[in-house]
């Protein structure tokens, strides 16, 4: 009797703390500041939110931009993102200092916080001015009456306050530290990489409870059957990136290294490819670490002289690319510049798993959407082979495209591991 | 390789199609010719059952996959070919500002390298080059900076198609082939072509002008400074017609400036370089007999005469080997065209293929990624507007118009699109006071060509926009205010030409005012404003009208009645997808009752029985000359005709309509009126005075005053037993005005619509080529046609067809209008057409089915060109040659409203109606009424396409 | 090089010996000089080209033979649009896109007859919902570029011809 109500004594105590913690820790105050209204600071919103890449999300395709809607499928469950125009259903009265706390702490209160799909986790180095000037730009917009299905996880995520301590764990508040070693370029790269860019969320690995892997930042991750490859200056340059080669590739979605696909091109389309040149070589800058060389892989030394040193001997490897992938691709991997990309020298033939390389090759890719006047290449539609091919042909395939085109850098891979890639595993 | 293991060959199919030859230029005359794809096909059994059209006469072959388009044919399918058929292909610059240093073939290995490589140095060993309308270097010399992105340097020939199609492959989009030398000064010359267009009205619309281009003529610059820019006459009242144009020009431009003409509304607008995107990428066949001279090609073109003429023209000055006796031409159905097809080069390319492919047939067809580098393309368009409105009326007091084209590498048909432009700039609207100007500039962009439009499209676009634009600021609806500026029937163009016929344009907007899509447009806005968040609704609406034919065209027909009572019919133009060989079975009804059993497009030595004898000079000769010349019985303004300017209903349908009507006048009216008569007394026709006029088609019978209904069986049967006349061939000129002449057959003589006649006499197969009398042909001064109106420019425009002025004295016009009913996202930018509704004048639609797939097939592509469709010009444009549909959107179903796209072909004024053009007409509306549509929207004024949302959301 | 053996329109075809990277429409076009089936963008996004693929299991798909090489279709059953009329008798869709005046120039026709007849023939094993007839058609020729064009008229011919079937719809 007595140790029942020690029990529902500590209970009781322990949730009293978490409130306290919670009120106390959970959302941060911040100054509140009036909404600017001057066309400059919406123009530099409307930036900064491109920069964001807000659109991937919140404006689903074929809906309303900006008024949410999509689903995020985590382990957790499926989360919708919101409607982030200034509209009742929307973000209607929300002030700067509450649209800081959201952007960075992921919470303006304790009752309510985000989960972390949203990128606070990333976005707390957002400077609180970009901030402001974001906060403008939406608040300058139409609003949009559209009230997306609400997110509803399983107990225990159900429980929203939760999150305070999953961000007390895993969510760092620190503001942007310029490196002073490095120049502004390189800061500048950093800060859009680390910040508003949120390339971590896809390029970093998360743990069992969703959040980055401390030491493993870009170090590439698994996302829904693809990897999202290690984007670190050593993981870049080993698959023989150049800084050239990337600047462009961030502009146009492709290049010699290859093309974006899967959520990358999405990435490319509403993002990057829409920020300043500047911003694109801060980033490359920051990338690879202000290494503007040449890689230290022979690869680009392999692209130039693609097609008249290749091994033509026949094989069953070879016979499957000619009939499968030469039409586009060509003999030579060269492929087709502004229509097919080079396999020759792709950075995704390079990556030692092999999981894009089969995954592509099994599911295939739609076209990349034409944009006109955007520098973005829109490239011509991968058919699927997964039902043409069995997985021993796929492996016979990928193994041939890896020994030719990966010039003895990437391995074999054992039929088990494709089947296993097959399956989604 | 080729020939071994079964071949499937389908040569039975074309059995008489190789006979289908013409000679040319050699010969002393130039007579039609063509492979007769209706030969070659089985025809849909039963497609006019029950005496109606159940489908296109083409239907069942294009949908059994019959041989009927250039790219199908190989020497095999050809008789008298060699059945051994080699494989060509063209190498391209695609660069323009480094010299061409050869090929580098070596990444095609040992065994793939080609059997024959042509370089220009060996079209110049051969002495063959490009002359006249064509003249232009055909291949870039080594060692040359390329005259334009896109230019051919070498073809490679292949004997074996196995290493042909590797090495296509392996060349495609393989920029190491074609060396890059040192770089030199881009090719830069003077404009294509200029004009000016200045018209000052007296009191009265309808005339007579104080000045216009049709009394003064037409102006050009004086010459062109060191920037290639035009030099005006200095303005003077009084001086030539340069100075009259330049002194009311700037008469003009001051009122609109100081605002003494009300109003000024100014625009600047861009349209964009667009490609036709036909289906089928150009190519064909040729085989060159060294030994007799003889070249023969398979090609689909719009323009088969100067094909012909263009190819023989090479060899004006051939060395021995390469001399021509004779060229002979297949023409086979189009897979689309719109234009591109229309005065192309490819088929110089073509032949010499077949001229040194050693005596081999062989054949030269272009990929995608090849036709978009080296294709035709639309012109990109700067227009600078300015209209003066009364803010009071809402009239239109005047209008300036400088419309800027980049003509790319080639002239091609750059000065007489630059003239349509003008003609058209004003759209359908009156104003009293106009000056407009034309300038079509070279550049090292992929040439620009005729496409659907040609020109008026540009800069309707402009002018319907601009319209738009004054409609909203002065707060009139939009319809209503074209209404108050339209120009009426009887009133001058701003070239000071009267349009033939009723103008309809009111017609046309009260149709567009009732239509559902513009009636309830407040409803709809609500109902889809309130299931689709973030988008507004909007409905813009466009009327334009729109020339057809080109000022000298040609119409030839045959129609031959068998005893059996089934038509056979030709027309003397090629099928390109509109249906011309089904509208003619269809106009063959209004004299037969029935539509042509078969119908031949563009046959073949058919035509050899009228014996034409054509003016070689129809657009310079002087009205004496003319005169003279009509005096020969065999002498016509114009030979054969092409597939251009919309003229397939109107122009192609009209010599077999008249060829009919001689039939029922000389073969089915006395052949009744002796069924009539049997019997004693003067048999039932004894009763009442029966004419010729009375007879009427009831019930696919003929009948009259009460007579007893015949059947054409019955009519065919005995006009064949008495020798009266069964068939018919008929040529007839159009100077915007058809020539006519009086032709008398056994006794009864009758005037018509044609010059030339030959008949067919029951039970004979030979024709009776019968001499006219009392011809009349267009007066050359009529609509300002000829050497007095147009010497300026027919002398300047020697490499142009002179088509150009013609198309400046414009006669024929359709007009159409469009409601188009867009949702814009109003963040993004995004674009969704809801829905579209065409009002269309058509004068009497032949086959309506047919003119609705035309006008939907219009609304698509309009729909293209105003959203998604875009090429760059210069270096980073197709002439790079890595362009494809990968980066070229064209619309597919679901950037369409399929369910939610409408038309209303307007019913004609009466039975007689003429069929009108209407093929370019569908498509010009469309364009500016989504962009007005965008503006009802969201406000967002976009003025240079396509309309990206990116560009829309600078504009909000 | 390689030697293929392909069963044309139920006529064994081959052996041939063709380079492995010879397109199949080049194969169709050349060697049995089946010219119906047409070349247009060459990287498989028009699908003017596709041909029917019968499979074993009685399913049938469409490949674009602009980006498939011959060798890839050794051994396999394939129809092209010359297949589909028995003596002057259009099959269904044939006489749908004719009686509905589809097409103009022609050149995409062959692609629509294929992807609908692969279409119908689908919807003859899983019938879909009446008011899921629109979706299908768009699914099943969503693809195809007509520029011509016929898309309303390519798409009502075929959605009210399978209408017209009970067989092809369940309620």
């Amino acid at each position: 009797m007595r140790f029942l109500k020690w029990l529902v004594a500590v209970v009781v105590l322990a949730c009293l703390a978490y409130v306290v913690f919670a009120w106390a820790w959970g959302v941060p105050s911040v100054e509140e500041r009036a909404t600017l209204t001057d066309t400059e600071s919406i123009a530099q919103g409307q930036y900064l939110v491109t920069a964001g890449d807000c659109g991937s999300c919140h404006s689903p395709p074929g809906m309303a931009a900006m008024a949410g809607g999509l689903p995020v499928a985590t382990p957790f469950g499926t989360i919708y993102s919101t409607n982030i125009t200034p509209a009742k259903s929307g973000i209607a009265g929300m002030t700067s200092a509450e649209f800081y706390q959201n952007l960075a702490y992921g919470a303006d209160n304790i009752l309510h916080p985000l989960y972390p799909a949203m990128v606070y986790t990333s976005y707390h180095v957002v400077t609180r001015d970009d901030s402001d000037r974001m906060h403008a730009y939406f608040m300058s917009l139409p609003p949009v009456e559209n009230d997306p299905p609400q997110t509803r996880l399983g107990f225990p995520f159900n429980i929203r306050p939760a999150m305070f301590g999953w961000n007390l764990l895993f969510a760092s508040r620190a503001a942007f530290a310029p490196d002073t070693s490095k120049d502004d370029v390189w800061n500048r790269g950093a800060y859009l990489v680390q910040g508003l860019g949120h390339c971590g969320s896809c390029h970093t690995p998360r743990n069992a409870l969703g959040a980055e892997e401390n030491g493993k930042w870009l170090a590439g991750a698994q996302l829904d059957g693809m990897l999202a490859p290690d984007i670190t200056a050593t993981g870049l340059r080993a698959r023989g990136w150049s800084y050239d080669q990337l600047v462009s590739y961030l502009a146009t979605g492709s290049g010699p290294r290859g093309s974006a696909y899967g959520e990358m091109s999405l990435v490319i389309d509403n993002s990057l490819a829409l920020m300043t040149p500047e911003d694109r070589v801060a980033i490359a800058t920051y990338l690879l670490d202000g290494q503007t060389g040449a890689p230290a892989s022979s690869t680009a030394a392999r692209t130039a002289i693609a097609g008249s040193a290749l091994d033509t001997t026949a094989s069953e490897g070879r016979s499957l690319y000619l009939g499968n992938c030469a039409l586009c691709h060509k003999a030579s991997g060269g492929g087709i510049p502004n229509a097919v990309p080079s396999i020759s020298g792709n950075a995704t033939v390079l990556q030692a798993d092999g999981r894009n390389l089969v995954a592509v090759t099994a599911d295939g890719l739609a076209a990349s959407q034409v944009v006109p006047g955007t520098g973005v290449v829109a490239l011509g539609p991968m058919p699927a082979f997964r039902d043409r091919l069995t997985a021993e042909q796929i492996t016979t395939l990928s193994n041939y495209v890896r020994a030719t085109f990966g010039n003895g850098e990437v391995g074999d891979l054992t039929e088990d591991e494709v089947k296993a890639i097959l399956a989604g595993q | 390789m080729m020939g071994k293991g079964p071949i499937w060959t389908r040569r039975r199919l074309l059995i008489g199609a190789a006979s289908a030859g013409m000679a040319t230029v050699i010969a002393p005359y130039m007579s039609s010719a063509a492979g007769s794809p209706d030969t070659i096909m089985p025809d849909g059994p039963g497609w006019t059952a029950g005496g109606t059209i159940k489908y296109r006469i083409d239907g069942f072959a294009k949908v059994t996959g019959a041989k009927i388009y250039a790219r199908d044919l190989r020497g095999r399918d050809m008789d008298g070919w060699p059945e051994e058929t080699h494989h060509a292909m063209l190498l391209f610059a695609s660069d323009a500002q480094h010299a061409f240093d050869g090929l580098d073939l070596s990444m095609l290995g040992e065994s793939g390298q080609p059997d024959r490589i042509v370089l220009a140095e060996d079209l110049a060993a051969a002495g063959l080059a490009a002359e006249g309308f064509f003249a232009s270097n055909l291949l870039c010399a080594q060692g040359a900076i390329p005259d334009y992105l896109g230019q051919p340097v070498a073809m490679l020939i292949y004997a074996d198609f196995g290493r042909f199609t590797v090495a296509r492959t392996a060349l495609t989009g393989e920029a190491r082939a074609v060396k890059r030398g040192a770089a030199g000064p881009v090719r830069s010359t003077n404009p294509y072509g200029a004009g000016r267009y200045t018209r000052v009205a007296s009191q009265s619309p309808m005339g007579p002008d104080v000045f216009s281009v049709m009394l003064a003529g037409d102006v050009e610059p004086t010459g062109y400074d060191g920037e290639h820019l035009p030099i005006w006459s200095t303005a003077d009242a009084n001086g030539d017609a340069g100075a009259k144009a330049a002194f009311h020009g700037a008469e003009i431009r001051k009122s609109l400036a100081d605002g003494t003409v009300g109003k000024t509304y100014r625009q600047s607008f861009l349209t964009q370089s667009i490609d036709p995107m036909f289906m089928e990428p150009e190519g064909g066949i040729a085989w060159f007999d060294a030994a007799s001279g003889k070249l023969s090609v398979v090609i689909g073109v719009q323009s088969p005469d100067l094909s012909l003429s263009g190819i023989s023209g090479m060899a004006k000055n051939a060395t021995d080997g390469f001399k021509l006796t004779e060229v002979d031409g297949t023409f086979m159905f189009m897979g689309g065209s719109f234009g591109g097809k229309d005065h192309t080069i490819i088929p110089l390319y073509v032949a010499l293929a077949g001229m040194f492919g050693g005596g081999k047939t062989v054949r030269l067809a272009l990929n995608r990624f090849e036709q978009f580098q080296f294709g035709l393309k639309r012109h990109s368009f700067r227009i600078d507007s300015q209209l003066g409105v009364d803010p009071q009326t809402g009239k239109f007091t005047a209008f300036t118009c400088d419309l800027n084209a980049d003509g790319g590498g080639l002239k091609n048909l750059s000065s007489p699109i630059a003239s349509l432009a003008a003609v058209g700039s004003a759209s359908a609207w009156y104003t009293p006071q106009s000056d407009v100007t034309t300038v079509v500039s070279q550049s090292i962009a992929v040439a620009a060509g005729s496409m659907r439009g040609f020109g008026s499209l540009e800069s309707m676009i402009g002018m319907e926009v601009l319209v738009d634009q004054v409609a909203s600021d002065l707060g009139r609806d939009p319809i209503k205010l074209r209404r108050d500026n339209a120009l009426q029937s009887g009133w001058l163009t701003l070239v000071g030409n009267t349009p033939n016929g009723a103008v309809r344009t009111g017609d046309v907007l009260d149709a567009l005012e009732k239509s559902a899509l513009w009636a309830n447009r407040a409803a709809d806005k609500a109902v889809y404003e309130a299931d689709n968040p973030g988008f507004s609704y909007g409905v813009g609406v466009s009327c334009v009208m729109q020339t057809y034919g080109s000022g000298v065209d040609g119409s030839m027909g045959s129609v031959a009645l068998a005893a059996d009572g089934t038509i056979g019919a030709s027309s003397g133009i090629t099928e390109m997808g509109t249906g011309v060989g089904t509208a003619v079975a269809a106009r063959i009804a209004d004299h037969l009752g029935h539509p042509a059993t078969t119908v031949q497009t563009l046959t073949s030595g058919l035509w050899d029985a009228l014996q034409l004898e054509p003016e070689k000079d129809p657009w310079g000769i002087s009205q004496a000359d003319q005169e003279k010349a009509a005096q020969n019985p065999r002498w016509t303004l114009v030979g054969t005709v092409d597939t251009t300017a919309s003229n397939g209903a109107a122009f192609g349908t009209h010599a077999p309509g008249i060829a009919a009507w001689v039939i029922l006048r000389c073969g089915l009216w006395p052949a009744a009126k002796s069924i009539w008569s049997e019997g004693s007394f003067g048999g039932q026709s004894a009763g009442d005075f029966v004419t010729f006029a009375d007879l009427r088609w009831v019930d696919g019978k003929l009948t009259a005053r009460g007579m007893t209904p015949l059947t054409l069986e019955e009519l065919a049967a005995r006009a064949h037993r008495d020798g009266l006349v069964t068939g018919a061939m008929t040529h007839a000129s159009n100077r915007w005005d058809w020539a006519t002449a009086e032709f008398n057959v056994d006794g009864d003589s009758f005037e018509v619509a044609i010059d030339a006649l030959a008949v067919q006499r029951g039970g004979r197969a030979t024709w009776d080529l019968l001499d006219r009398a009392n011809a009349k042909f267009p007066s050359t001064a009529a609509k300002g046609v000829g050497r007095n109106s147009w010497a300026l420019l027919s002398r300047s425009e020697v490499n142009v067809p002179p088509v150009s002025t013609e198309r400046v004295g414009a006669g024929y016009f359709s007009c159409s209008g469009t409601v188009v009913a867009v949702g814009v996202d109003r963040i993004s930018g995004e674009t969704r057409v809801l829905g579209v509704h065409q009002a269309i004048e058509c004068g009497r639609a032949l086959v309506p089915d047919i003119i609705r797939g035309m006008v939907e097939g219009g609304i698509v592509m309009g729909i293209g060109q105003a959203l998604t469709e875009y090429l760059p010009l210069y270096e980073d444009g197709p002439g790079d040659g890595t362009w494809n549909l990968n980066s070229y959107r064209v619309p597919v179903s679901a950037d369409i409203p399929v369910d939610h796209i409408t038309v209303d072909i307007l019913a004609p004024l009466g039975p007689t109606d003429s069929p009108k053009g209407l093929g370019e007409l569908s498509m010009i509306p469309v364009i500016p009424g989504v962009l007005n549509a965008i503006h009802d929207a969201v406000g967002a004024r976009v003025l240079s396409l396509p309309a990206t949302p990116q560009k829309i959301k600078e504009a909000l | 090089m390689v030697s293929i053996s392909v069963t044309v329109n139920g006529t064994a075809s081959g052996p041939h010996e063709v380079p492995d990277e010879m397109p199949m429409v080049d194969y169709l076009n050349e060697y049995l000089g089946l010219t119906g089936t047409k070349f247009c963008c060459g990287i498989g996004v028009c699908h003017a080209c596709v041909v029917i693929v019968d499979n074993p299991d009685g399913t049938s798909e469409t490949r674009r033979t602009c980006i498939s090489a011959a060798s890839t279709f050794d051994g396999l059953s394939v129809r092209t649009v010359e297949s589909h009329a028995k003596d002057e008798t259009l099959s269904p869709v044939q006489q749908a896109f004719v009686d509905n005046f589809a097409f103009q120039c022609g050149y995409c026709t062959s692609g629509f007859v294929n992807a609908g007849t692969v279409l119908i023939e689908k919807l003859a094993r899983e019938p879909v919902a009446a008011d899921a007839v629109g979706q299908a058609v768009e699914a099943g020729l969503g693809d195809h570029i007509c520029r011509c064009s016929g898309y309303v008229r390519y798409h009502s011919a075929l959605r009210d011809y399978i209408l017209s079937q009970p067989g092809l719809t369940r309620s």
